[in-house]
């Protein structure tokens, strides 16, 4: 069996009486696009510094592209990329600086494929730092942390603050090395951010890892909140006791609706009356927790 | 400049670097300009004789009617090593510390280079700028010195700025060790400046007291300046002893910074 690209076992860290993380067993392929989930708070950063040996466990281990994380922590860097989730970058210099940098500590980068990057990201090597936004100095990150192309690619919250059509390109080029066969893995707390990239999803709460599934298998499990009005006021009982359907409550012509899994139930009761407006609410990572919390107990 | 570590942190602190050495410069040169009215000046000697043996102590020890004495006391008893000193103590401590605090060395820890090299290519970064500013000091002051046409030979000069650019070693390795060790700016500006500052106090008031000359041989400000910073100068023993105890910092601030959470 050829070695997991990252592969935890029972990793822990606590600051005194905080457990950051408690006892993290997990394993991620290489070819594989890992999200790691959790709201604020949970694990996830301190999880991200630990297998880049910027902190050290209190207890476990873990081991990276077959490498001991503590031992061998220069090897693995030289072949992963790493966007820190407060990324912070010398105000000084320029995006190209930094870049010019970070590529000559790795002695030296493809520039034709890291230019590459900087256009399709959308990058302005020229401009200094100190004059960007933080959506545009994530763009500087993001390059950073792909232009010596890693076998594993480590991403703290990458997506936050980008705009729209950034992640877009930002998530396809995930899925691309990703296909080329290095590992991603992306911390977020949003799981709208990081489904239609991610092969697999883990999430933690509370520093422990609750579950680990295929986004399909979550959003089966996932709660959702919709919105629906109608033209007119519409009978409470024609939405009582429906599959999957909970919380209901009808006031006039809005309907307000808990859906587990599938919404097909709802949107065929809701299709007897004229609707005016559908509206879902984002899939939050809370709700999903909750739908698990819910099958477990 | 961006080649290494240790080049970006030479870049980091050049701009400021040259605000400082263009106010050592004007101290230097205004000092300078000084000392043919006070040669000449008959008053002078005789204050200077005047003064108690102790109190002379306290002004550097040295001679004020000699060149080699005025230039001793008035740059070396106490304005140039506060100059340099500070600037020691602020690029110690802003260079592992205060990059930690601002966040920026997560990502430069996450190259390929093992921490402690990281923390040692910084640390002699910012040596190296000390030497530099010393040395275009010495150079200044060799230069006005001659232009005068005072009575110092370039062997003193040099042995006066050997002794300050090691105490600013110090003070640097000082405030580089504990930033490193603890990932506190301030923690390591106050380490800087309370050792500096004891170092001064030991090295001038303990002189002055009977039966405190052990406390004033102790002080590291002694080791590089001895009774006259012209005259005398470190010596070997200063030399060594300002040396042993830099390198003995830094090997301890940087054992610690490997062994440490980063960033926390
Ligand atoms: N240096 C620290 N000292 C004390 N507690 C910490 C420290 N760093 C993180 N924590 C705690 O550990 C937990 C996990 O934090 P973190 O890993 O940053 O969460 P996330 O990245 O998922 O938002 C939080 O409760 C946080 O307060
Ligand atoms: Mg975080």
């Amino acid at each position: 069996m050829t070695d997991a690209a990252v592969n935890i076992d029972r990793l822990s860290k606590r600051y005194g009486a905080v457990r950051a993380l408690t006892d993290l067993t997990l394993r991620v392929e290489s070819g594989e696009v890992f999200g790691f989930l959790g709201p604020n708070g949970a694990g996830k950063t301190t999880t991200i510094r630990l297998l880049l040996d910027l902190i050290r466990p209190t207890a476990g281990r873990a081991e990276l592209l077959g490498m001991d994380s503590r031992r061998d922590a220069v090897a693995i860097r030289r072949r992963t990329g790493y966007l820190p989730s407060e990324l912070a970058l010398d105000p000084r210099l320029t995006a190209g600086e930094l870049l010019d940098y970070y590529g000559h500590l790795r002695g030296g980068v493809d520039t034709a494929w890291r230019d590459g990057l900087v256009d399709r990201i959308g990058l302005d090597p020229s401009r200094r730092l100190r004059t960007l936004s933080t959506g545009n100095r994530k763009k500087a990150g993001i390059v950073q942390a792909f232009m010596h192309r890693p076998d594993l690619v480590i991403l703290d919250e990458p997506t936050s603050g980008l705009d729209p059509l950034v992640q877009r390109a930002f998530l396809d080029l995930v899925r691309e090395v990703a296909a080329g066969g290095a590992c991603v893995f992306l911390s977020s707390h949003v799981l709208t951010e990081v489904e239609d990239a991610a092969d697999r999803v883990g999430i933690i709460r509370a520093g422990e890892l609750v579950t680990v599934d295929t986004v399909a298998a979550l959003t089966r499990q996932a709660v959702r909140h919709l919105v629906l009005r109608f033209t007119g006021p519409v009978p409470a009982e024609a939405f009582a006791g429906l599959d999957g359907v909970s919380d209901v409550t009808v006031d006039g012509a809005l309907v307000d609706a808990t859906v587990t899994g599938s919404p097909d139930a709802l949107v065929k009761a809701a299709a007897r009356f004229e609707l005016a407006d559908l509206s879902p609410r984002d899939t939050e990572l809370e709700d999903v927790f909750l739908a698990f919390y819910r099958e477990a107990s | 400049m961006l080649g290494s570590v240790f080049t970006k942190t030479l870049r980091d602190q050049r701009r400021s670097v040259i605000g400082w050495l263009l106010g050592i410069v004007l101290l230097i040169a205004y000092v300078v300009a000084f000392w043919p009215s006070m040669e000449r000046s008959p008053a002078l000697t005789q204050i200077t004789e005047e003064l108690p043996e102790a109190l002379r102590a306290f002004v550097g020890g040295a001679d004020l009617t000699t060149a080699r004495g005025f230039f001793s006391t008035q740059l070396f008893a106490f304005m140039l090593p506060v100059l340099v000193g500070i600037l020691a103590v602020g690029k110690g401590a802003a260079t592992v510390a205060g990059e930690e605090e601002r966040g920026d060395l997560d990502l430069l820890l996450a190259q390929p280079v093992p921490r402690w090299r990281v923390a040692l290519e910084k640390a002699a970064a910012v040596l190296a700028t000390i030497a530099a500013v010393v040395a275009v000091s010495c150079a200044v002051l060799w230069t006005g010195i001659a232009v005068i046409g005072a009575d110092v030979t370039a062997a003193e000069v040099a042995r006066g700025m050997v002794g300050l650019g090691l105490l600013g070693w110090l003070l640097a390795a000082v405030a580089l060790a504990v930033g490193a060790a603890t990932g506190h700016r301030g923690t390591a500006v106050a380490a800087g400046a309370v050792v500096g500052l004891l170092a001064y106090l030991a090295s001038t008031f303990a002189r002055l007291a009977n039966g405190l000359g052990w406390l004033a041989a102790a002080s590291p400000w002694t080791w590089a300046f001895r009774g006259d910073a012209l005259g005398e100068g470190p010596g070997a023993s200063g030399v060594a002893g300002l040396v042993v105890l830099t390198a003995a910092l830094l090997a301890a601030g940087i054992w610690r910074f490997t062994e440490r959470d980063v960033g926390v």
